[in-house]
């Protein structure tokens, strides 16, 4: 007797959890250009959230990165010790700020070549997902930060600023598949679009067959598209195989930017 | 307390997972989603009302924090909840390697529906290439670390609380 109604509210249980996710869709994909109050508040929450654990993670992150191989772990062994009896306290945090002030110098002098109004930011998260490929900064549109904003460092093209709230703003990267960059070849002016697969190895897509491309060569932003400066480096050409279909060429680029070291970044302020 | 429990539980998972989990990217070749993890414990420890509605929260979470379609997740964790308290019974009583092979499905369905709605929702211009790979990787961690969990949030909670919800893992019975 009591399996009709349980039934039923399964049923209408359903119902609302594809109402109510479709609808997030929809509304998300209509107005994806923009941070809706909800998620400001959330990114806000959370983004505060991710800068408390970030620092013990970091600690730890070293800690687990010692364990990628049994090589690596005997080297960092052998290293430690000779270093305990000599490094102290102080001796690490002076080398911490060293660091720390050759990146910024680095971004610093980088900031007076481009000519380009830029904001730092320091970065406090990573993406949930395994699809997706995001980071969260520090500032927010308190620092005049706001969506759709290029995201770069000395090296190079990092990614767009997707959504920001008033403290925090979250960052699509380049390596993202869906964070592609229209880009061209610095040495021959060859064009083509930079994309990425899910794993964030990078692609140059549409280059034409005859178009003169070969390993080593710089690949550089265009201009197109209303979303980089053009000029900013994308990476370098690794791998060129003619597709054989007469229209255009495999072209693999690694990406200028190691996305899995980032820590200061420049937001480009756009006029 | 249960509330102030699962609220922590749910807390300490977003800030594992984006901070920690992005350790394993560059040792294993993928990231844990412990929000997945959690979306199938939860729905076994709370049933189908519960495990729907918190895994629709978990997803919510995580679509904001990861930029994607918002909703993508929250429908795929929703229905993983609502699957999860549909097996509440069987799937507690069954031994580890059993609840690794639906940790292992809980990961395949989740990969589908963000794909399959991502690419006819969002068409993008970067190729499907190396999802193969991630998603094995996947399969095996989350098949690995999902059982334990389970386990561990079972027993939490019943110390913590008076549900006395979830049993540790028993051996494996000999059916018929």
């Amino acid at each position: 007797m009591r399996r009709p109604p349980n039934r039923r509210q399964d049923i209408i249980l359903l119902l609302g959890l594809f109402l109510l996710t479709f609808t997030s869709m929809t509304v998300h994909l209509r107005w994806q250009d923009a941070t809706s109050p909800a998620s400001r508040v959330v990114l806000e929450f959370l983004g505060t959230l991710q800068a408390w654990g970030q620092k013990p993670i970091e600690a730890l992150g070293g800690f687990f990165g010692n364990f990628t191989s049994a090589q690596t772990l005997r080297e960092e062994n052998d290293r430690l010790r000779t270093e305990v009896g000599r490094l102290q306290q102080a001796q690490s945090q002076f080398e911490e700020f060293r660091l720390r002030h050759n990146r910024l110098q680095a971004l610093l002098d980088f900031q007076e070549t481009s000519r380009l109004k830029t904001v730092a930011a320091s970065v406090i998260g990573r993406d949930a997902t395994n699809w997706s490929k995001t980071i969260t900064l520090d500032r927010g549109s308190e620092a005049g930060l706001a969506e759709n904003m290029p995201v770069i460092t000395h090296e190079g093209i990092v990614g767009h600023l997707i959504r920001v709230s008033s403290s925090k703003s979250q960052v699509l990267l380049i390596s993202d598949h869906r964070g592609a960059v229209d880009a061209r070849i610095q040495r021959s002016r060859a064009s083509g679009v930079f994309v990425s697969n899910p794993q964030g190895a990078g692609q140059l897509k549409y280059v034409p067959e005859d178009a003169e491309v070969k390993p080593g060569d710089t690949v550089i932003s265009s201009g197109l598209g209303d979303l980089y400066p053009k000029g900013l480096v994308v990476g370098k050409v690794e791998k060129v195989k003619q597709n054989g279909d007469g229209l255009f060429q495999s072209v693999e680029v690694a990406p200028a930017v190691d996305f899995s070291r980032l820590e200061d970044v420049l937001i480009v302020l756009k006029p | 307390m249960v509330i102030v429990y699962t609220g922590l539980v749910v807390l300490i998972a977003i800030v594992f997972q984006t901070t920690v989990a992005e350790y394993f990217l560059e040792t294993v070749g993928a990231k844990p989603d412990l929000l997945l993890v959690l979306a199938l414990v939860l729905g076994l420890m709370r049933g189908k009302g519960g495990g729907a509605v918190l895994g629709c929260l978990l997803g919510f979470l995580q679509d904001i924090l990861s930029g994607g379609l918002l909703g993508i997740n929250a429908l795929s964790k929703g229905l993983i909840g609502f699957g999860a308290g549909a097996f509440r019974r069987d799937l507690m009583s069954f031994h580890p390697l059993v609840q690794a092979f639906f940790f292992a499905l809980a990961t395949a369905f989740d990969a589908a529906l963000n794909l399959i709605l991502g690419f006819l929702l969002s068409p993008l211009p970067g190729g499907i290439e190396g999802i193969a790979g991630v998603l094995l990787r996947l399969l095996v961690l989350h098949a690995v670390i999902g059982p334990p969990i389970l386990w561990a949030l079972g027993r939490l909670e019943s110390r913590w609380t008076d549900r006395g919800g979830v049993r540790g893992p028993a051996p494996l019975r000999k059916r018929g």
